[in-house]
């Protein structure tokens, strides 16, 4: 546990899609090191009987079967977006002309 | 007009309002006053809206007199900035959802809002509720009203303050891993978390979401108490809601059974912080309350077990904000793959981007076992020796934190140090059990909280616990004077 070098931080962070810093990398390399080397103690826990998806939100978690209902009059769901174009609706390009 | 009106109790200012010796709209004008004269130093708010907050303050009024009265009409809040609302911009202290306007009110807000209570405004806190401190929110760092030199806790450290400050007569935080708590205990004042499930999460900006849950900060456990009645339930708009649906119970302190977790009384403990909440254990001892020594020798693991479920949770949950859907977008862009990553790399702060880098970590192939795997199975451990303590006794009591409030930038460059502030809060999230801090005496004029932990769906129980304990006592009758 804890060995989290610069290349490692590069790759994670290209991962989750965020442009790092120097200062960035060299601040969480030392972070994470700090903080997984922590976590180190929880090799002595045997938890070989548990199962990690029996946790709290099973039991929580309420379900209904689906209801079929009408939905949304169309012209009401165009009216209340920012922006359509006849029966469709128009939304801020992301994807370039590329 | 009544003096100190920011010092009273809901009920209190109930009698006020309905017997006419004041009306909401002069209730509002007194908080707006100081925060006029405190809000400068304080910094506990992100937004506030005097014009809006009287215009609903005239409705109320028309309601008392029309005998339309509920507990909260005419009574001003506060609400976490992590929490959606119609009116004001939602930004959970950070940049990447600057302009985010929420187009529906948190079911929460929207219950208080239906029994007449004045929204007057949104309140800092550590960004996206990432932090012990409210060091962390784009919107600069809130003060502790006790001291202004001090941090007031966090993450819901703009409501304590603001509540503690004087500024409202209760807000709502959002407490994952003690985010009220441990606030709560900082700024001396009364924080509840309450069990998961119990209040819905349905407008929440979702951080630890196994783990989040919403409650109310106040001046007394019977404030709380009115507030939760309002605030539980089930919602449909939330699968993970269920409500209380439980009676009142009818608690004495005479034959309470109270355990004390060694593990909570251990050496990094404060001295003085130690002390004064065994005041508190050894007054319900002399009321007749029998207590134990406990051991719950998992909690060690407790911290660990919460710093990789969270990230984790936050990792996912933090994937929507790409500079397209919400808020914050990077306009100088190439392609879109350039805009998601300028917008996340300049709208997140550096602790949003250590967790998730650190939950990102966890989850990834190769390291899911040794860390998500391994916390998610010792959470189950953890969650069951509380249960099991539970048989013997009624409640536990701790300290809330290890320590007073610390002062403003002592832990910002130590994440571990940080991480350490929630050590006493934690393992009630992992278990999704209630816990409550309320203020025992406190040390060379910074507040110190006792938290009491109940079982599952106690909610209730540890309230009347409190309201007993605020009947016999005066801890929490201390305020803040503000410099």
């Amino acid at each position: 546990m804890g060995n989290v070098d610069k290349n490692l931080i590069l790759k994670l962070s290209g991962l989750v899609k965020l442009n790092l810093t120097k200062k960035e990398i060299d601040i969480l390399s030392l972070d994470l090191n700090d903080i997984l080397s922590s976590f180190t103690k929880l090799n002595s826990i045997t938890t070989k009987d548990f199962d990690e998806f029996d946790d709290s939100l099973k039991e929580n978690n309420q379900t209904r079967k689906d209801i079929a209902s009408e939905s949304w009059d169309r012209q009401i769901l165009l009216d209340s977006a920012p922006n359509h174009d006849g029966d469709e609706l128009s939304i801020e390009q992301v994807l370039g002309d590329e | 007009m009544t003096d100190n009106l920011h010092l009273k109790s809901i009920k209190e200012l109930n009698n006020l309002l309905v017997e006419k010796k004041i009306s909401s709209v002069e209730l509002v004008n007194y908080f707006f006053d100081r925060i006029d004269r405190y809000e400068s130093k304080i910094n506990s708010f992100i937004s506030f809206d005097k014009e809006y907050a009287l215009e609903n303050a005239k409705n109320a009024d028309e309601q008392i007199s029309n005998g339309d009265v509920s507990l909260l009409t005419g009574i001003p809040y506060v609400v976490k900035d992590n929490i959606a609302t119609k009116h004001f911009p939602t930004t959970a202290g950070s940049k990447i959802l600057d302009g985010f306007q929420a187009n529906y009110d948190a079911t929460v807000v929207k219950k208080i809002n239906e029994q007449g209570a004045i929204l007057i405004g949104k309140a800092n806190l550590d960004e996206f509720a990432m932090g012990s401190s409210t060091e962390n929110s784009a919107f600069g760092p809130t003060k502790n009203p006790w001291n202004l030199d001090y941090v007031p806790g966090g993450s819901s450290g703009g409501p304590a303050a603001a509540l503690s400050a004087g500024f409202c007569v209760f807000s709502l935080g959002s407490d994952t891993g003690g985010s009220i708590r441990q606030p709560a205990s900082l700024c001396g004042i009364t924080g509840l978390k309450p069990t998961y499930g119990v209040v819905s999460r349905y407008g929440l900006i979702a951080f630890g979401s196994s783990l989040d849950q919403i409650g109310p900060f106040t001046r007394t456990a019977e404030d709380s108490e009115i507030i939760l009645d309002v605030i539980e339930g089930k919602d449909e708009y939330d699968s993970t809601s269920k409500g209380l649906n439980i009676e009142k119970p009818n608690i004495e302190l005479n034959g309470l059974k109270i355990g004390l977790p060694k593990e909570y009384f251990s050496s990094y403990l404060e001295s003085e912080v130690k002390s004064n909440v065994i005041e508190l254990v050894d007054f319900l001892s002399s009321k007749g309350a029998i207590v134990k020594e406990v051991s719950l020798p998992h909690t060690e693991y407790a911290l660990s077990v919460y710093y990789i479920l969270a990230p984790s949770e936050a990792s996912s949950n933090l994937s929507r904000y790409d500079g397209v859907k919400y808020g914050y977008s990077e306009e100088q862009v190439d392609s879109m793959w350039d805009r998601i990553e300028k917008s996340r790399s300049n709208g997140f702060g550096l602790e949003v981007k250590r967790r998730i880098m650190l939950g990102t970590y966890s989850l990834s192939s190769g390291y899911y076992d040794e860390y998500y795997g391994k916390a998610e199975k010792t959470r189950q451990i953890i969650k069951k020796e509380l249960n099991k303590v539970f048989d013997e006794i009624d409640i536990l009591i701790t300290p809330t934190s290890p320590s007073t409030a610390f002062k403003l930038g002592e832990k910002t460059s130590d994440p571990m140090a940080m991480y350490s502030s929630d050590i006493m809060t934690i393992p009630a999230n992992i278990a999704g059990i209630p816990g409550i801090s309320i203020p025992v005496k406190d040390v060379n004029g910074l507040p110190v909280g006792a938290q009491l932990v109940g079982p599952y769906m106690s909610d209730r129980k540890i309230l009347e616990i409190s309201k007993n304990i605020q009947k016999l006592t005066d801890w929490h009758m201390n305020s803040a004077i503000i410099d």
